[in-house]
């Protein structure tokens, strides 16, 4: 299995404070996606195909009413080794949108601890994990680092190389 | 703490301290616990007696004794369930369960361990001959049924030499675990304890989660057990190797011969005698095998793109060294936090999902590691003839299409190997 996927539901703290915090810290990710996130990578992590983080309105009769945080994102490899490399690469970030969600280990000041707490972060995903019913991929037997590969490959084709650069393009048939 | 002191060493079952190579018989007597709670822990208290500790003066003369439980077998122990909950969710779940993660074969065909056959305890039996081993292993098998247990035939593991079957040094490239072995060999970076056994510290600088049982620590100082039968086809490895030994040469019989051998090298990584590719790219050389030179080597400086040792080769894809991506550092640091202990052709101590489950599906199993494409692990990625393995060659690599299984599962199980003083605590009831 090249690709898999992770859909996972969160109630958002209650409060408008945390539903604005965490409103503005996904308008900054996006900037921030839209500006450095382009060349097959997202905070440092290339195994992302896509991430998606939605604020949705809890139907459910419950008082307050309150706000749920769904996250969808399409990766390659493992579940365990995307959740390290969140924990290794992403963790100021991801602590920074999901501190505002109930349950998520303790946080200090909104990007400390949070998602470095391994055991505790995986727990709470897990926890908070759906079954992906279906999700759809173009290209199911590609990484993202074979389309970077590929993309290449045909970039430099069409430059016309010199001899010298042609054994590193040979190297990465 | 954060290493184990000398009581602990007398609390932890051998197998973490030592393979017992030099008790090359192995037996395994895997049982089903009767129904009697109370009879199941009057064997286990006996058989806990037996069981060798890591320090050495308290081991038998005449062998080794293992004792390892699996969550069912804790349950028909009489401990309570929500103890047992706070086990590790693969444990749990147990091997079956994880199919999808383990790549694996369906379980309706497993000998061991598939459904319906539960897996409570295993008894791992080391000597020094066979005579001896079929002695213990008939006593102990006595002492089950005596309990009410049924218990499967003798599985035996095939006397210890170095070689595995395909023919190759195998446990070559071992974590060193801080505070539990002597000393390092050269090339083996420490691991801290709390990556294999529990109630200590890991490479976070966190107690991993334990089952508690009252104000008993159930699980510090034991580990988890990870068992796989599998089937290696060793004809039919050498036979794909040699038909596409045979093209290549192209009617030069001396050439086949020596491309058979490259390629089958090319496939693990390291030449039969254990010497790395890395090292050793043309021919076997002995001396690059002797323990203090085979593991000192990196990928990144000399073998970066895999014109040695193939990046799909067996060796580099179950321990990536310094060449996961990124950084040597950080390579390393990763690497070392996805660690197995192998106790034995089949037998690993390993945290479950960040051991064990990690490196069969991150790194083994996944068909794009590292930029390949369509390339599982030539060994234990569970192609079935779809995959291919690129050996990486100037001016351009060269592909060998339709690897074959060579490796199947034939069966399983996930166990907890419990320290001294939990089995007591287990076998003295609620």
């Amino acid at each position: 299995m090249t690709q898999n996927q992770l859909t996972h539901v969160v109630d958002v703290r209650p409060g408008r404070f945390r539903l604005a915090t965490l409103w503005l810290v996904l308008a900054a990710i996006d900037i921030a996606a839209r500006v450095h996130a382009v060349r097959g990578q997202l905070g440092g992590i290339t195994a992302i195909h896509f991430a998606r983080w939605v604020i949705v309105r809890d139907r459910r009769p419950v008082q307050p009413r309150r706000h749920r945080l769904v996250f969808f994102s399409n990766y390659d490899g493992s579940w365990e080794s995307y959740l390290g490399e969140f924990i290794d690469r992403a963790a100021s970030g991801l602590t920074a949108v999901w501190s505002n969600t109930v349950g998520f280990p303790a946080t200090r000041h909104l990007v400390l601890a949070g998602a470095r707490d391994e055991e505790s972060f995986k727990q709470w995903t897990r926890e908070h994990q759906l079954p992906t019913q279906v999700w759809w991929s173009g290209v199911p037997d590609a990484t993202v680092q074979n389309i970077r590969d590929d993309v290449w490959i045909r970039q430099q084709l069409s430059r016309g190389l010199p001899d010298h650069e042609l054994e590193t393009w040979l190297g990465k048939l | 703490m954060t290493v184990p002191g000398p009581d602990d060493l007398e609390d932890i079952q051998g197998l973490i301290y030592s393979a017992w190579l030099d008790h090359p018989h192995a037996g395994f007597l895997f049982a089903r616990l009767g129904d009697d709670p109370a009879a199941a822990r009057g064997w286990l208290d006996t058989v806990r007696r037996l069981v060798t500790p890591a320090v050495r003066h308290r081991r038998r003369l005449h062998g080794r004794l293992q004792v390892a439980l699996s969550p069912t077998g804790l349950a028909a122990l009489g401990v309570p369930g929500d103890v047992i909950a706070m086990m590790a969710p693969e444990a749990t779940a147990g091997m079956a369960a994880r199919r999808r993660v383990l790549a694996d074969t369906p379980a309706d065909a497993w000998e061991l361990g598939g459904p319906g056959d539960r897996l409570d305890a295993l008894v791992m039996v080391y000597t020094r001959d066979a005579e001896t081993l079929a002695g213990e292993l008939a006593a102990q098998r006595h002492a089950l049924v005596a309990a009410g247990a049924q218990v499967h035939a003798d599985e035996l593991g095939s006397p210890i030499g170095q070689r595995e079957h395909f023919g190759f040094a195998d446990g070559l490239s071992q974590p060193f675990i801080a505070g539990v072995h002597p000393r390092p060999r050269p090339g083996e970076d420490p691991i801290p304890v709390g990556e294999i056994v529990l109630g200590y510290p890991n490479a976070y600088g966190r107690l991993p989660m334990t089952p508690i049982w009252g104000d008993f620590d159930l699980g510090r100082n034991g580990s988890y057990l990870v068992f796989r039968k599998l089937a290696q086809d060793v004809a039919g490895l050498w036979r794909w190797v040699a038909d596409h030994a045979r093209r290549l040469a192209a009617g030069d019989p001396a050439m086949a011969d020596y491309l058979t051998e490259l390629l089958a090298a090319k496939l693990i990584g390291r030449w039969p005698s254990g010497a790395p590719l890395t090292l050793a790219p043309d021919r076997d050389d002995r001396s690059l095998a002797a323990p203090e030179r085979r593991n000192c080597f990196g990928y990144l400086e000399h073998d970066r793109d895999g014109l040695r040792c193939p990046i799909s080769a067996h060796i580099r894809r179950a321990n990536p060294r310094d060449a996961r991506g990124g950084s040597a550092d950080d390579s390393q640091t990763v690497v070392g936090r996805h660690a197995v202990l192998l106790a034995r052709l089949g037998a690993a101590l390993t945290a479950l999902r960040a051991g064990f489950e990690f490196i069969q599906q991150t790194w083994l199993a996944n068909p794009g590691f590292l930029g390949l494409h369509c390339e599982p692990d030539p060994l234990l990625g569970g192609a079935a003839g779809q995959g291919h393995f690129t050996i990486p060659a100037d001016p351009i690599r060269l592909r060998l299409t339709g690897v074959p299984t060579v490796v199947t599962n034939r069966g399983g199980g996930y166990f907890f190997l419990p320290s001294l003083s939990a089995l007591a605590r287990i076998a003295a009831g609620p």
